[in-house]
């Protein structure tokens, strides 16, 4: 039973990176190289809710997590932006065990990540932008990675910490006007090894398209935006493994069709995005996910 | 005689002041920068929030469909032009061109350039044109020592000195 156990949310796992993404303007579950100005902050809170139910093992899994990520930018210098995450989780399961159907749960403080994006190439225009920023990130062990239940200690995907550290890097490119934007992001995360368990690493592929819709004309001032927005991720897992031994039922590829609402001021943002996946090719038993809701608000200081 | 000159001069141009001081208590009243990068509303905060630190500034209007700030001076203050390229870049976007509306009395200088000395602050601007009539009308004007308001693009003409090629050039009545 070892390997269902610590499998059977890998699929699910995969997408709490996506809760700890940073933004600064569009988009919405990623990453962009748009700037933190030189002395200003960012502060982003986002609910974040994921479900998966589809289960036909006879373990008949329902999972449901519930995060808030936390988020704090700071423009250092001009090209220099930093990033504090910190994502409070809740995390239930439900699954039929030999004593019954359990729900077995947790909640706390995830693991927070530090990030530095640093705009390496930036191209200005009247009313348009090109830039591209590589990013280097750690994830520090932060969360409870050892929390047990009635049944036992819990398995290590579903703690609220992996207890490693974990780095990563990427670039991201954005291509902004006043009437559309584009950002495409490419990162890699190498997941480190703690309680003799060591989560895949992970790459991902990440597209937003974003299309100003009100107002349809710009007027004088700054009028706020009103922008549709349809996102892409393109998520990779590495299989993980526990003493050495790889998990078949852990890892695999996800993509997610996001399609949202962007409601922007000078001020603040508010959005709402659903990740839907297109296709899920988990490895195994990997429980695959439903949807992922996003609500976000965003506030300049 | 160098005494009584000099002295005819302080009384002059403390004359042109008092003049001047009611109808143009700022000297460079107004500046309008053109802010490449900006295409989006929460652009705007950042760009705002460095432009406002710029000496001299109280207020600063936006337009994000023209891409421009447009910074107005405090009372009796006159904006620091100098300092905004680097505030806009400090923002994370590149600074266009800048236009002002600047204070000052006409005249010229040892190198017979008409030039605009800026009242109340260490600055002079020349004035160019290519714009035969308005060179005739500005130099008729430096004749004068007249106080004057000139709105126009601010360019690098030489290393001591920028410049302005006036758009408006209006003589403020004694």
């Amino acid at each position: 039973m070892t390997k269902p156990r610590t499998s059977f949310i890998a699929g699910a796992l995969a997408l709490m990176v996506l809760v700890s993404a940073p933004s600064w303007a569009p988009p919405i579950t990623f990453n962009t190289a748009l700037p933190v100005p030189k002395g200003t902050g960012i502060f982003r809170l986002q609910w974040k809710y994921l479900q998966s139910t589809d289960d036909s093992s006879s373990l008949d899994r329902e999972l449901e997590v519930l995060a808030f990520p936390l988020v704090v930018g700071y423009g250092a210098t001009r090209n220099l932006a930093l990033f504090a995450i910190a994502p409070v989780l809740d995390k239930s399961l439900d699954v039929n065990t030999p004593v019954g159907r359990r729900t077995r749960s947790t909640s706390g403080l995830g693991d927070a990540t530090l990030l530095a994006r640093y705009t390496l190439y930036q191209r200005d225009r009247s009313g348009g932008t090109t830039r591209v920023s590589p990013f280097v990130g750690v994830e520090a062990p932060t969360g409870e990675d050892r929390a047990q239940d009635g049944l036992g200690r819990l398995p290590q995907p579903l703690q609220l910490g992996s207890g490693s550290w974990d780095f990563i890097a990427g670039t991201v490119a954005t291509w902004q006007t006043l009437r559309w934007e584009v950002d495409t992001s490419l990162s890699y995360k190498l997941n480190g090894e703690a309680n003799d368990f060591d989560f895949g690493d992970q790459a991902r592929l990440d597209l937003s398209y974003q299309y100003r819709m009100r107002p349809r004309e710009l007027g004088d001032g700054v009028p706020a935006f009103l922008y549709a927005v349809v996102e892409s991720n393109l998520i990779w897992q590495d299989r993980n493994s526990e003493s050495g031994l790889e998990d078949p039922s852990s890892g695999g590829l996800t993509w997610f069709l996001a399609p949202g609402l962007q409601y922007g001021s000078r001020r603040y943002i508010i959005e709402a995005a659903v990740q839907i996946p297109v296709v899920q090719d988990l490895n195994g038993a990997a429980l695959e996910n439903d949807f992922v809701t996003t609500l976000s608000g965003r506030v300049n200081f | 005689m160098f005494k009584r000159s000099l002295l005819s001069q302080i009384l002059f141009l403390s004359l042109i002041a008092l003049v001047v001081a009611p109808s143009a208590q700022a000297e460079i009243r107004s500046a309008t920068v053109a802010v490449n990068g900006m295409s989006c509303p929460f652009c705007a905060f950042g760009i705002e929030k460095r432009l406002k630190k710029v000496e001299g500034v109280r207020s600063v209007d936006i337009s994000t469909r023209q891409g421009t700030a447009r910074l107005v001076a405090k009372d009796g203050e006159s904006i620091a032009v100098d300092q905004i390229p680097a505030a806009v870049k400090k923002a994370g976007f590149t600074a266009g061109g800048i236009e002002v509306e600047v204070v000052g009395v006409i005249t010229t200088d040892e190198q017979d350039r008409v030039v605009l000395r800026v009242i109340g602050a260490d600055q002079t601007f020349l004035l160019t044109t290519f714009d035969t009539t308005k060179e005739e009308e500005l130099r008729s004007l430096a004749v004068k020592g007249a106080a004057v308001r000139v709105q126009g693009p601010l360019h690098d003409h030489t290393d001591e000195l920028s410049a302005i090629d006036p758009d408006k050039v209006e003589e403020i009545p004694a």
